[in-house]
């Protein structure tokens, strides 16, 4: 956790200097190698990652696309192997990647600007069957847990948790609420969806552990459980909205360091991304067309972080 | 065997039920019976980490050096294969099947890449081509070189065999860890993967293949004069040549299912991934797409190299052939570089079936809740807490009472007794089973488990197997894996019983009945070859995250095998004896029960050996609808990048499945056959 | 027939050949040997089998011996000793002024290759390998250049008439042709001595007349030094010039096809060779004698003919025939009916004890 605050303090810092000297522009370095960027599994991160690789071909790098998992691309990332990752969700990266930044071999470069939401969410109709909804209250009443009951948690109801290998913390609020809820790990991000579908079209009853943005949210309507009072502010007690930041291979700045002034100051907000990956996942159409769509349409946004690097 | 050794058994098993009756008493009062005490947990996996990792770290130049020799040709062949304009690929394909199996054939690679275009999936089915036409080259000739070489050193033989029994079941999850380790980021870790599980059919093909290369061709080589490199390439090889391009298939179909192991690593952008990112959004349409893909793929490699290993007269002849691939190439060079990929059309068609998925479950939920709520309290739970942990009023409706408890005693005792009497072997599986229900399988005391496993695989394996089965189990308690491993012999273990009713009944049908046989063909293909992602979609919205989705998707996979090995004990059943029952008068009934299938026993056997291997490896793709046994360990040990956690899980995963194994194979059944 | 020279073309000395855990354990002194039989006798008490048991015996130039016995008798296992194919546990074998128990891998490589060759029961094809590929196998092994071994083994080919077969696959031959095929094979290199196996004995017996006309035609134009394997007395005493028969490892009996039938050593040999027609296998060079007096008068009788070509002038009454060529041998008609009375008596005891 020191760590992570020294980083940001760092690239504030850099921040600081940056803007305070805005005359000291960056080389462009190694223009004729490639950057390669992380495309991980989802779809938000595809399109991060795409709109930071169509902005730095604008200023005239070459980037290529590695398709990686969450985890093993860690491992890359400190070996060079990938460059840049820019959609990192910092409350589910394992455990090599503290390692791997701890030994200085990755580097963040902060946040990307996703305004983020984690928490317990039900599909929208519950409220109709369960009234007390959207306050936690509701999970108290006999009634409403009965529906959530299955024979594996009986008499409890089921609350579905994050798969066991991203750990989690709902057993543990579940208890310091006394909850009548059973903690069941969901084994994928896959096994989620596919209940939240299931759950939305047969109507039945579901309370999950989830995460904004996400495109499903777009096309299920669920809410958001108003939590009770967290008992202590610690990561185990308290759900609290997780940073997602950018990364870099630590020789990144020495390499392309007109790019990294350019990714330092990337951001991209939760409504566009959500926008885009409704037309991707939902509408049919490709990553590549929506996100030239975007880069096109809002020059006004990515040119200065070009020029802010180059000139 | 003579009699008053089995007596003796008779005798010490028993005793061994005895021993157990007393120990699940004792377990009441003593707790420490019951799991395995973790007092004596061992932090077993940093100890290994604190092995393993510098060791793989020590050895990464080597492992630097070993994926530039892999990513050289790999990043040539894919460059080839995605400049190649796919009409022109679709044409050399064609000739290549025609020239190997004729014109259907031909006509079905025409077809099926044709379909693969059409869903918008070329390019990455090319760069899943690029990885197979990497990692079976290589596969083979490491199977080749292995099994020539034990062919030359047969006392090597018996210690080989464990070690390919070893990469066939170790679960490539569980050692993903040290590979990325030693090779970095990057699908030479994946390729390496996949070598591993697709090497030893290669091994065994060319260990059998050599073995029997009929004596007069070896002695009229010799008296030829041949030297022995002459003698070996020039008599032995070509003889072999059919057996070895069995192998060389059987890798293939390896290589390709472990498509998906190297999709999780990344960094390739092929089918697999597609799957891997179809089955993380819970897309079913796409999903099902990619894995028909691999169904393709995998079916028409399957078939091309199968017709290469067909002796006799070909459609056309080579020289036609080159011909045709000369033109192919002209036509690759007369398109290159336009673009005539298809646009989203197949991938929005793709999608549509979500929808449809989605009104079915929408249609059909109550049903299934009906079906997933009486499999749970009817079989599952039993199977997991027992009759004294479903006996409550949430589970069954009564409690525990001590006069239950009294009678269900009175009533297994009774039982056992009255079986025992005619024939002491039934009376003692009698008792087994009352107790095993009672507690249920997890919940059965350790040193019971020590016991029991251990008196049989002594029997039945002498020390060697003694010492594997007892090494797993203290491996699983002392690293704290007791409960996750008890837990996945339950569940393989409901799996395999289902898989038996299921298949066993679908293979008796299919050996009666022609017709049947050719309709459950090409099911068991698929569901052998499509990637099981795609199955866990749907099975998840009707019956949700847990064991029984698990389970579903366990029996789906594992019930291939009994449906293959129970038709073709049957069809082979001797035709002579078939009619002398037939000749005695027995009704179908008869003949099925009592001669077919004892006739059949031996093929029935390897049914169930396989099933059971087909049913671990399935554990660790279970676990990505949410369960609590060792394959979840494994992708625990993945996410956090714990080697050693990884290492012990896939060990214990893999004592299980070769001691299973063992024990039900019989010695002379060594060497697999598989029924086409 | 053969005309065997007296040069020794290939000479064994109390050969043993036994299969088993450690067989050269009883090999190590010389005191073992002693008893032959006792020595058998006891490797088959200590889990041995003793396959080939102090077995001596010469073959001359261009003769054609044959090894005779029931299956399982020893009779493959001993010309897989004298091939090499087979390491002996003891005894010396000189092939030609060599002895080849001891020579050289590099040697005996050499020795196969041009002076040896040998027919298998089961064929020995090569599946992959036409039938013209696989005469020229051996030349291929040699290196000898393609079009040279091609027409090499066609002539081979054209020698066992299956000239018009040369692109067939074994797999597309007949039995009887696949053993033409393996006889051209070992003919290929044109070795001076031919082991053959049991070369007919997986052949439908309709053919194995033929082919046994066709291999002494063979061997009228080539004259090999031939060790011949068979179960089959018939075959034995049609083809042999001499014949060794075996039982259980040991040779019991060693002498021409008419020793052996007329004078068997023991009840063993005389029951075997009892269903031998005699009048057939028994030919007139056997029981000729030199001529006493008057040669006789009439057409001369072929030497190598069986006794029964005279069986019609014997019943017209003729006493005496003149034997073919210029040895003054003639054939006196005593002898004929001694045989002939023989033959009968076997033919009654057969009879009684059918009934
Ligand atoms: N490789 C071997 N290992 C062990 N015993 C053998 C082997 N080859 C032959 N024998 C035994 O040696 C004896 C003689 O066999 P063989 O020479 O094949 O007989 P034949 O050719 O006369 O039928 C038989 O008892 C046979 O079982
Ligand atoms: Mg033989």
């Amino acid at each position: 956790m020191l760590k992570k605050y020294v980083t940001v303090a760092v690239s504030a810092l850099a921040l600081a200097g940056l803007t305070s000297a805005p005359v000291m522009a960056a080389e462009m370095g190694a223009a004729g190698e490639p950057i390669k960027l992380a495309m991980l599994e989802w779809t938000g991160a595809q399109i991060s990652s795409q709109i930071a690789g169509k902005i730095l071909e604008k200023a005239g790098y070459k980037a290529e696309y590695v398709t990686a998992g969450n985890y093993p691309h860690f491992q890359g990332l400190a070996d060079g192997e990938i460059s840049a990752s820019v959609e990192i969700w910092l409350n589910n990266v394992g455990e090599v990647y503290p390692k791997v930044l701890a030994a200085g071999k990755v580097e963040d470069l902060g946040t990307l600007g996703l305004k983020t939401n984690e928490g317990w969410i039900y599909p929208k109709f519950m409220e109709e069957i369960c009234p007390a909804l959207p306050s936690w209250e509701a999970l108290k009443d006999p009634a409403c847990v009965g529906l959530l009951a299955t024979p594996d948690t009986l008499p409890n109801g089921r609350f579905l948790d994050y798969p066991a290998d991203w750990g989690s913390r709902a057993a543990t609020i579940i208890a310091d609420n006394n909850l009548p809820l059973t903690a069941v790990p969901s084994g994928s991000e896959g096994a989620m969806l596919s209940e939240l579908r299931a759950a939305e079209a047969a109507r039945t009853p579901l309370v999950m552990m989830f995460w904004a943005p996400h495109f499903i949210l777009a096309e299920v309507e669920v809410g958001w459980i108003e939590m009770p009072v967290c008992v202590d502010q610690s990561n185990e007690h308290c759900i609290m909205p997780p940073d997602v930041n950018k990364v870099v291979w630590s020789g990144f700045a020495g390499k392309w360091p007109a790019a990294y002034q350019i990714l330092k100051d990337f951001r991209l907000s939760t409504e566009d991304q959500q926008k885009m990956m409704l037309a991707i996942d939902e509408k049919g159409q490709s990553l590549d067309a929506v996100t030239t769509a975007w880069v096109d349409e809002n020059e006004a946004i990515w040119r200065p972080w070009v020029d802010a690097a180059l000139n | 065997m003579t009699a008053p050794r089995v007596r003796a058994w008779h005798r010490v098993w028993g005793g061994m039920l005895a021993l157990s009756v007393l120990l699940v008493a004792l377990a009441q009062q003593f707790p420490q019976l019951g799991g395995f005490p973790t007092g004596l947990v061992l932090n077993l996996s940093d100890w290994l980490n604190a092995a393993v990792t510098p060791a793989f770290e020590a050895a990464r130049p080597l492992g630097v050096l070993l994926s530039a020799l892999a990513e050289t040709p790999l990043a040539a062949i894919r460059s080839a294969l995605a400049w190649a304009p796919w009409p022109a690929a679709i044409l050399a394909v064609v000739l290549i099947a025609l020239y190997s199996g004729g014109w259907r054939l031909a006509l079905f690679a025409a077809a099926a890449l044709g379909t693969v275009v059409a869903m918008g999936y070329w390019p990455k089915a090319m760069n899943t081509l690029a990885l197979v036409l990497v990692s079976v080259p290589a596969a083979v000739g490491i199977g080749f070189a292995l099994g020539a070489l034990a062919y030359r050193f047969p006392r090597t033989q018996p210690a080989l065999i464990v070690m390919l029994d070893v990469m066939q079941t170790w679960p490539a999850f569980g050692y993903l860890i040290p590979l990325l380790i030693l090779f970095g980021f990057g699908p030479t870790a994946g390729l390496a993967a996949s070598v591993i599980f697709s090497v030893p059919p290669m091994v065994r093909n060319t260990l059998v293949g050599l073995r029997e290369v009929p004596p007069a061709i070896v002695e009229s080589a010799l008296m030829a004069g041949a030297r022995p490199g002459q003698l070996f390439w020039q008599a032995m090889v070509p003889s072999a040549l059919p057996q070895l391009l069995v192998g060389v298939n059987q890798t293939t179909m390896a290589s390709l299912s472990m498509v998906i192991i190297i999709a999780i690593i990344g960094g390739f952008n092929d089918i697999g991934w597609e799957v891997l990112s179809a089955m993380r959004a819970a897309e079913l349409g796409r999903s099902l797409g990619a894995g028909l893909v691999i169904v393709l793929i995998a079916v028409l490699l399957d078939r091309i190299t199968r017709g290469f290993a067909r002796r006799g007269p070909r459609v056309m002849q080579a020289r036609w052939l080159l011909a045709g691939l000369v033109l192919a190439l002209v036509v690759a060079l007369v398109l290159s570089g336009q673009d005539l990929l298809p646009g989203e059309q197949g991938q929005r068609w793709l999608r549509r079936i979500d929808g449809w998925l989605l009104d079915f479950v929408a249609w059909s939920a109550p049903f299934f809740a009906v079906l997933r709520n009486a499999i749970t309290y009817g079989v599952m739970l039993p199977m997991r807490i027992g009759f004294s942990g479903s006996a409550s009023p949430m589970v069954w409706g009564f409690a525990l009472t001590p006069e239950i408890t009294a009678a269900y005693v009175l009533v297994s005792a009774a039982i056992a007794l009255l079986l025992g009497w005619r024939s002491p072997q039934r009376g003692i599986i009698a008792g087994f089973a009352a107790l095993l229900f009672w507690t249920g399988l997890p919940g059965f005391p350790w040193p019971g488990v020590f016991l029991v496993v251990g008196v049989a695989t002594w029997r039945k394996g002498g020390t060697g197997l003694f010492a594997l089965a007892m090494g797993g189990l203290a491996l699983a308690g002392l690293s704290g894996l007791w409960v996750p491993m008890m837990q996945s012999v339950y569940l393989c273990a409901v799996a395999v019983l289902i898989c038996f009713a299921i298949g066993g009944a679908l293979g008796v049908i299919a050996a009666e009945s022609d017709r049947f046989s050719a309709f459950l063909r090409p099911i068991s293909d698929t569901l052998q070859t499509m990637p099981q992602f795609v199955f866990l979609i749907p099975a998840l919205m009707l019956f949700k995250v847990g064991e029984f989705t698990a389970l579903i998707a366990i029996v789906l996979y594992a019930v291939v095998p009994p449906i293959r090995y129970v038709e073709h004990g049957l069809r082979n059943a001797r035709a002579d004896l078939v009619e002398a029952g037939v000749q005695m008068g027995a009704t179908t009934w008869q003949m099925l029960w009592q001669v077919k299938l004892p006739l059949a026993r031996s093929s029935v056997l390897l049914g169930l050996n396989q099933t059971i291997m087909a049913a671990l490896s399935m554990l660790v793709i279970a676990a990505l609808v949410g369960t609590r046994e060792l394959g979840q360990q494994v992708y625990v040990a993945l996410s956090r990048a714990d080697a050693g956690a990884g290492l012990i899980s896939g060990a214990i995963i893999t004592c299980v499945a070769l001691v299973s194994d063992r024990l039900l194979r019989s010695r002379s059944s060594i060497h697999r056959k598989v029924p086409e | 027939m053969a005309q065997a020279s007296s040069r020794i073309m290939l000479s064994c000395k109390h050969l043993w050949k036994v299969f088993g855990p450690r067989p050269a354990y009883y090999f190590d002194t010389a005191g073992y040997r002693i008893d032959p039989e006792a020595l058998a006798a006891r490797l088959r008490g200590e889990g041995h089998i003793p396959a080939v048991v102090d077995a001596s015996f010469d073959v001359k130039q261009g003769e054609i011996f044959v090894i005779m016995g029931l299956s399982g008798s020893g009779k493959s296992t001993l010309v897989r000793c004298l091939s090499r194919l087979l390491d002996i546990e003891y005894g010396t074998m000189e092939f030609d002024g060599q002895d080849l128990a001891r020579i050289s891998g590099r040697d005996l490589i050499e020795i196969r290759r041009r002076k040896m060759g040998m027919v298998f029961q089961s064929f020995g094809l090569m599946p992959h390998l036409t039938a013209l590929e696989n005469v020229a196998f051996p030349l291929k092994l040699q290196g000898v250049a393609r079009s040279e071994r091609e027409a090499r083994a066609r002539e081979m080919l054209e020698l066992v008439e299956l000239g018009s077969r040369l692109d067939a696959l074994p797999s597309q031959l007949s039995g009887g042709q696949q053993q033409r095929v393996g006889i051209a094979r070992s003919l290929a290199p044109d070795p001076d001595l031919w082991f053959l196996d049991e070369p007919f004995s997986a052949l439908d017996p309709l053919i194995h007349r033929q082919m046994q006309d066709e291999f002494l035609r063979l061997q009228n134009q080539l004259k090999k030094t031939i060790v011949f394997i068979t179960h089959d007395i018939m075959e034995a005493c049609r083809l042999a010039d001499r014949i060794a028969l075996m039982r259980g490892g040991r040779i019991i009996q060693l002498g021409t096809p008419a020793e052996i039938l007329l004078s068997p050593v023991d009840d063993y040999v005389a029951d075997f060779t009892a269903e031998v027609a005699l009048s057939r296998a028994i030919r007139v060079r056997d029981l000729a004698r030199p001529a006493q007096g008057e040669p006789p008068e009439g057409p001369p009788v072929p030497a190598a003919a069986p006794i029964e070509v005279v069986l019609p002038a014997l019943a017209a009454g003729q006493r005496r025939f003149r034997v073919e060529g210029d040895g003054g041998l003639e054939l006196e008609a005593g002898a004929v009916l001694e045989v002939l009375q023989r033959d009968a008596r076997h033919g009654f005891r057969a009879d009684g004890a059918s009934a």
